[in-house]
This record gives C-alpha cells, sequence and structure tokens, in this order.
C-alpha cells in the first residue's frame, strides 16, 4: 500500500464528534466554548384542545417551569390541522394576560361597587342560589298526578371547554337537581 | 435537476464566531468535489447510472435504497475516494496507483468496493471495517467520513429521481424514505408548523408528526422536551428523554423574511445547538430501522 498514515495526516483537529454534518468534519470545541456563554432552557409541548368553541381545534401548548411560553395550532389534529381562527391564535392570552381577573369580585344587587370576595363565599353563593331557585320551583307532581321532580326555572349549558369526565358529572348533577334543560355548547 | 449555485453563493458568505475558519473553508472544498461529482452522473451511461428501484416493502417502512440493492458505479466511486482523498488527507500517489492500492487492500481485508461503499452508509462498524481500517492505519470513523463524502452525491441523484411526492405523503418514520438515513436536521413550515425531517444523506425532505421522537418512535409528551436559548431564534434542539437523543429544529415562522433552506449550512448555523445538547448529555444518534 503507497498511501501510508504519514500521507494522511489531517487537515485540521476536528475528528469524529458526533456531529452528523457531512460526518464529523467540524470540530465542536470553538461552538462549545461560544455555547458556554449562553443561557438554556428546556420547554415541554403538550396536545390539547381548544376550549372555545365546539369545533375542538387541536393545539400545541409549550411551557417553561409550568408557565405557558407559546401556543400554536397541532398540524397533526384531523379537526383543524394546524390552522386556528383568531380567537384560537390568541389563546396564549387566556394563561398570560394581566387584565384576567384572578380573585372574585361581586357587585350586589343595586349597588355601584365590585367587591373583592373569596372563592368560599362564591361556592357557597351560587350553591345557596341554586338550592334556593330549585327549592321555589320545584315541581313534584303534574295536575294529573303524574311524578316528575323537576325543576325548570334553571337551565344547564356545559362548554368546551369540559372534558368528557366533565361533561358525564355536569349532567349527573343537572339531572339530580331535577334541571330539564340541559345543552352543551358543542352542539352549537 | 438540483441547481447548487445559491447554496455555494451562501455557503461561501457564511462566517460564524463558533465555526473553526479552516473548517468550514475545508467543507466549500469538500461541497465542491461533490458538485463536480453530482454533475459527472450525467455523463455516466443509463446502465451505470443511480436509479430508484420499487418494492412492495415500502408501504411497511422500508425504505426505497435497501443496503442490499445499493449499487454505486465504482470508477465513479473511486475517483471521488481519489478526490477525497487528495483533500482531506493530502493524498500524493497518482489516480491509477491510488486505485489499484485501495483494490488490494480491499482484498486483503477480505472486502469489496460495494461492501465498503455499503457500510459507510449505514452499517455498524464489523470485522472488515475494523481490518480495512488497520491496514489504511486510520480510524474508523475518519475512513467512514471519507467513503460517505466521496459517494454523497450518488444519493443526491437518487432523491432527485423521485417525482412522486404523494407516495411519501404516509410516511412518518424517523429516518428516510429513499435512503433510510437519518435526518440532519428538522424544519418547521407554513402558518400550521408542518414538521419536515431532512435526510443527513441524501438531502430527500418529507414530513413527519411533531410529537414523536425520531429516533425511537417516543410519543409521550412528558419525554419529550426542546432546548432553547434565551433570546428570540427560530433554532431549538427537540430531545427525548427516552432515548436520549436529540434533532436540531428550525422555526421558519421566525424567520424574519422569507428564504430558502439548505440543511447543511442550517446545521452549521446551528453547531452551537449540538454543542448544547450534547453538553446537556444528548446525543446526535443514527435512527435504528
Amino acid at each position: 500500500m503507497n498511501f501510508t498514515r504519514r500521507k494522511f495526516l489531517k487537515a485540521s483537529g476536528a475528528t469524529a464528534v458526533g456531529v452528523a454534518i457531512g460526518g464529523s468534519l467540524f470540530s465542536l470545541n470553538p461552538a462549545r466554548a461560544y455555547a458556554a456563554k449562553l443561557k438554556t432552557r428546556f420547554a415541554h409541548e403538550s396536545t390539547t384542545i381548544c376550549p372555545y368553541c365546539g369545533v375542538g381545534c387541536g393545539l400545541i401548548v409549550s411551557t417553561y417551569s409550568g408557565k405557558v411560553i407559546n401556543t400554536e395550532g397541532n398540524p397533526e389534529h384531523p379537526i383543524n390541522e394546524g390552522a386556528l381562527c383568531s380567537k384560537g391564535n390568541a389563546i396564549y392570552q387566556v394563561a398570560n394576560n394581566p387584565r384576567r381577573l384572578d380573585k372574585v369580585r361581586y357587585r350586589a344587587p343595586g349597588s355601584d361597587k365590585w367587591e373583592e370576595k373569596s372563592w368560599e363565599w362564591a361556592v357557597n353563593r351560587i350553591a345557596e342560589r341554586v338550592k334556593g331557585t330549585r327549592d321555589r320551583y320545584f315541581t313534584e307532581k303534574l295536575k294529573d298526578g303524574k311524578i316528575v321532580n323537576r325543576t325548570e326555572a334553571i337551565a344547564g349549558l356545559g362548554g368546551a371547554a369540559l372534558d368528557s369526565e366533565e361533561c358525564y358529572l355536569w349532567r349527573k348533577l343537572a339531572t339530580a337537581l331535577g334541571i330539564v334543560y340541559i345543552e352543551h355548547q358543542a352542539r352549537i | 435537476m438540483t441547481d447548487f449555485s445559491n447554496e455555494i453563493a451562501v455557503l461561501k458568505d457564511i462566517t460564524l464566531e463558533y465555526v473553526d475558519a479552516a473548517d468550514l473553508d475545508r467543507y466549500r472544498k469538500i461541497f465542491d468535489i461533490q458538485i463536480a461529482g453530482f454533475n459527472a452522473l450525467d455523463q455516466l451511461d443509463a446502465s451505470a447510472s443511480p436509479c430508484l428501484p420499487e418494492h412492495r416493502e415500502f408501504t411497511r417502512g422500508v425504505p426505497l435504497i435497501r443496503q442490499a440493492v445499493l449499487e454505486i458505479d465504482a470508477p465513479w466511486a473511486t475517483g471521488q475516494l481519489y478526490r477525497m482523498g487528495e483533500l482531506l488527507y493530502g493524498l500524493d500517489v497518482s489516480e491509477d496507483q491510488f486505485k489499484a492500492d485501495l483494490k488490494e487492500q480491499l482484498v486483503r481485508a477480505g472486502w469489496d468496493l460495494n461492501g465498503l461503499l455499503v457500510w459507510a452508509a449505514y452499517g455498524r462498524n464489523n470485522e472488515f471495517s475494523r481490518k480495512f481500517s488497520d491496514l489504511l492505519d486510520l480510524d474508523s470513523e475518519d475512513l467512514r467520513v471519507w467513503v460517505r463524502e466521496s459517494i454523497r452525491p450518488w444519493y443526491w441523484k437518487l432523491a432527485d429521481l423521485q417525482t412522486d411526492p404523494v407516495k411519501y405523503e404516509e410516511w412518518s418514520h424517523g429516518y428516510c424514505p429513499i435512503c433510510g438515513n437519518s435526518p440532519v436536521i428538522a424544519v418547521l413550515k407554513e402558518e400550521e408548523g408542518f414538521r419536515f425531517l431532512s435526510c443527513n444523506m441524501c438531502n430527500f425532505s418529507w414530513r413527519t408528526h411533531r410529537l414523536r421522537c425520531g429516533v425511537c418512535g417516543n410519543t409521550d409528551e412528558k419525554k419529550l422536551r426542546y432546548l432553547f436559548t434565551e433570546h428570540e431564534s427560530p433554532h431549538r434542539a427537540h430531545v427525548c428523554d427516552g432515548c436520549k437523543s436529540y434533532l436540531l429544529t428550525i422555526d421558519t415562522r421566525k424567520w424574519k423574511f422569507e428564504r430558502r433552506i439548505y440543511p447543511r449550512i442550517e446545521h452549521i448555523v446551528m453547531l452551537f445547538l449540538d454543542a448544547l445538547a450534547q453538553r446537556e448529555g444528548f446525543t446526535s444518534s443514527p435512527v435504528e430501522h
């Protein structure tokens, strides 16, 4: 063999550094030195469904340390194939919006002022109102004696943000309360 | 037919503080040899030219070019090896002498030229590659680089020959449907963010799923992350905690202006992300299939 190691001296110090480009033709040492100065982060991507309407478009949500940093349409989702409407495109603001209320605010009947209330107060208040309305307008029997156990004073509307299990629970609760007007946004 | 003139111009102008200028200069010369080799393929007889085979296993995830059917024209390949050898190793023997020596050493290693070419593109090290590397007193990975860079234009031509994009619509594997090699980068394109992988060997580009590891096929979102730098950039490295691999990705939606994508050049631009991903313990693994 006439070509020997002496004749095969390498042109530079680049060796098998694990870079796939053109095999391993680039030394990573300068890149490593450059990269040492950079601050990096890891983000997660999760798929979810847009909560705005009943179409149910697929989304990819990127999060860093539990904070949403990007939202976009999911190109693999069979409904929207990556496309989003104007509301869906702005969904990032659902998670990141300083103007979004994150505390309960209450304005009493006849009042011109908003009061800040606790979540516990709000939940109890809703329960009181539901129970009160149901009791006041509850129909146990029709005039002909037929048992119906219902209230026609309350209606239920499920939202697109509810998942299947939540919808199931909501339906059970509504039926238990005697609500007969039960509807879902997905039909709109 | 692929036109390399724009890519040559872009490569000529590129300067990056994290890329060794000598490496870049040598890469330009390698690219020149490859383009000359690519153009020379048009001079071959039809019987010796690259051709794309058809086979039924394609729909079951077997690439068009299987190792068994790869037949590269021997005179063309040895000519490429000689010119690349001159550049990479300062080879100072005549081309005829080189070809004779190469043949002799392959015989001594119990190997043949086609075996060497297939190994360089696909194979793991084996007794032949080890023996042949020893005979040439070369590191086997250096040998692989030399051979791969030499024959790469053959694969470009194969990818150029495909004219039926519909055929590849259902292909969502992490390896190339044409030649079976791993992707060099992923590209997120169009408003919808479709993810395309770009073959590291033949340049073919095919669409695949956004949230799936191209190497191990993992779809567990909890094990898929991406590494990005603090400043707003279209570049990131998608990593899989399942198999500890990474794939560099460019999000063209973040480009400030529209431009063509040259995967080889984009990878050079993203070399700092290679360093970052490797620092975090991830590797650029070839896809097993």
